[in-house]
């Protein structure tokens, strides 16, 4: 029996090295979906694995609660599908639960809340491209008013500091300077952005985003680990362990 | 081959529940103390073998071993393969808790009929011998595709358009495990002939 297992192991531990050979191209059997808000439009991205792509996956869009159907439509060849945000689901603050079906039994589903697509501009501010799987919507419906105030505010607020400075030395009276200044400050916030250089942020954060967004989906797709790989196969020699221990209890 | 959860209605869920049961007890009795090593070590193969990842065609496929599960351990493949699934599906998530039994099925349930289908093959020598290794190799994973789709049947996918992809997007796997199966059994034969007797001696 000694010798016979050896051999086996020796076997099986050269199909394991195998196997860790191609595991990073290894993982296919699961469908990926990532849907995010983009402007005023939900993007969804379906994939098998990083090469392999969903086309004409069928995407559907319900009402988280209800489970009333928003919306249906299939993946193009890049496994991407945008729609705008509908109507109904925005009239009902609906939280949006987006379903894929890939075929063969291949499936997944993700929930898309209401705040994310709520917050987002719809035609001007860029909107950051939130991660659906995001444990913390508090912080990504902050992100989005920040984002836009950066915006209106960055410009003006840069000569700010020098007035101040000249108006305080003017009276002379160095302490009521501070009182002087939250007036001076807000009066040329109100100013309304000029709507070609919100247009070219837009393009220069999708560009610089670009990256991130796909560094997020890439997170989302973990391939199995050595961890899990080896935890795995320590999992069924203990169970071997544990049901050898019975069989010679019995015995 | 695996199915996600939310695919399949709770009927079909509960089918492929009983019937893993039913092979899983069948399985469980049938093994014999002595082949508790070999059974854990084909799990494990079995558990590692859907990360080698076949790159052929425009879908998903892996290998299954699920022949090679068959053609050495017979009824035994049915706990053996029905626990690779439980932890591919745990740590992986590949497939679903909820579809195991489904899965199981899927894959158990031709590594056993091909193990009795090709028994008076594999009890032979040689030439004989091989072809019927590689035919439970070949045939398992076929049958598993037909059974995958029979199970998608009762969903809204239907029979023949899910067998179809199926099918083709296994071609090059059937083949792979036809030959691995193969030279697995005929290497085992001649260095190691108590492994692949035990199920059939009894």
């Amino acid at each position: 029996m000694n010798h016979v297992t050896l051999c086996w192991l020796r076997t099986f531990l050269l199909t394991l090295i195998m196997a860790m050979g191609v595991v990073p191209e290894a993982s296919a059997h699961r469908v990926n979906l990532f849907a995010y808000v983009d402007g005023g439009r939900i993007v969804t991205e379906s994939w098998f694995s990083k090469s392999s792509r969903v086309r004409g996956g069928l995407i559907e869009v319900f009402d988280a609660a209800t489970g009333e159907k928003f919306f249906s439509g299939t993946t193009d060849d890049q496994g991407l599908l945008s729609f705008d945000v509908p109507a109904a689901a925005r009239a009902k603050k609906a939280d949006l639960r987006i379903t894929l079906k890939a075929g063969e039994g291949h499936a997944n589903e993700t929930i898309l809340k209401a705040e994310e697509y709520l917050n987002a501009p719809v035609t001007t501010a860029p909107a950051a491209p939130e991660p659906v799987s995001s444990a913390d919507p508090a912080k990504a419906q902050a992100d989005t008013p920040v984002a836009a105030n950066d915006i209106t505010a960055a410009a003006p607020s840069a000569p700010i500091p020098s007035p101040p400075a000249s108006s305080g030395g003017a009276t002379g009276t160095p302490v009521t300077t501070a009182t002087p200044v939250p007036p001076q400050a807000a009066t040329p916030a109100p100013v309304s952005p000029d709507p070609a250089l919100l247009a070219a942020m837009d393009k220069m954060f999708d560009a610089k985003l670009a990256p991130v967004k796909s560094m997020l989906a890439e997170a989302m797709d973990p391939a199995p680990s050595m961890t899990e790989i080896l935890g795995g196969i320590g999992w069924i020699f203990g169970l071997m362990g544990v049901a050898a221990y019975f069989k010679s209890r019995k015995g | 081959m695996h199915i996600s959860e939310g695919v399949l209605s709770a009927p079909v869920l509960g089918v492929g529940a009983v019937l893993a049961a039913v092979g899983t007890a069948v399985g469980l009795k049938r093994l014999d103390y002595d082949r508790l090593m070999t059974v854990a070590i084909l799990s494990a193969a079995f558990f590692v073998a859907s990360l080698i990842h076949v790159p052929i065609g425009p879908s998903s496929a892996h290998l299954i071993m699920n022949g090679l599960l068959g053609a050495l351990l017979g009824w035994a493949a049915f706990p053996a393969i029905l626990t690779g699934l439980l932890l591919q599906a745990v740590l992986f998530q590949y497939g679903g808790l909820a579809v195991l039994g489904v899965n199981a099925c899927d894959m158990a349930y031709p590594a056993v009929a091909c193990f009795y289908l090709f028994r008076p093959l594999l009890r032979s020598t040689g030439r004989r011998r091989a072809v019927g290794a590689f035919c439970c190799g070949f045939f398992s994973v076929l049958f598993s595709a037909l059974l995958t789709a029979v199970a998608l049947e009762f969903s809204d996918e239907g029979f023949f358009a899910a067998a179809k992809i199926l099918v083709a997007v296994h071609l090059p796997i059937m083949v792979a495990e036809g030959l691995i199966t193969a030279m697995v059994v005929s290497y085992l034969a001649k260095t190691r002939p108590e492994l692949l007797w035990g199920e059939v001696a009894r």
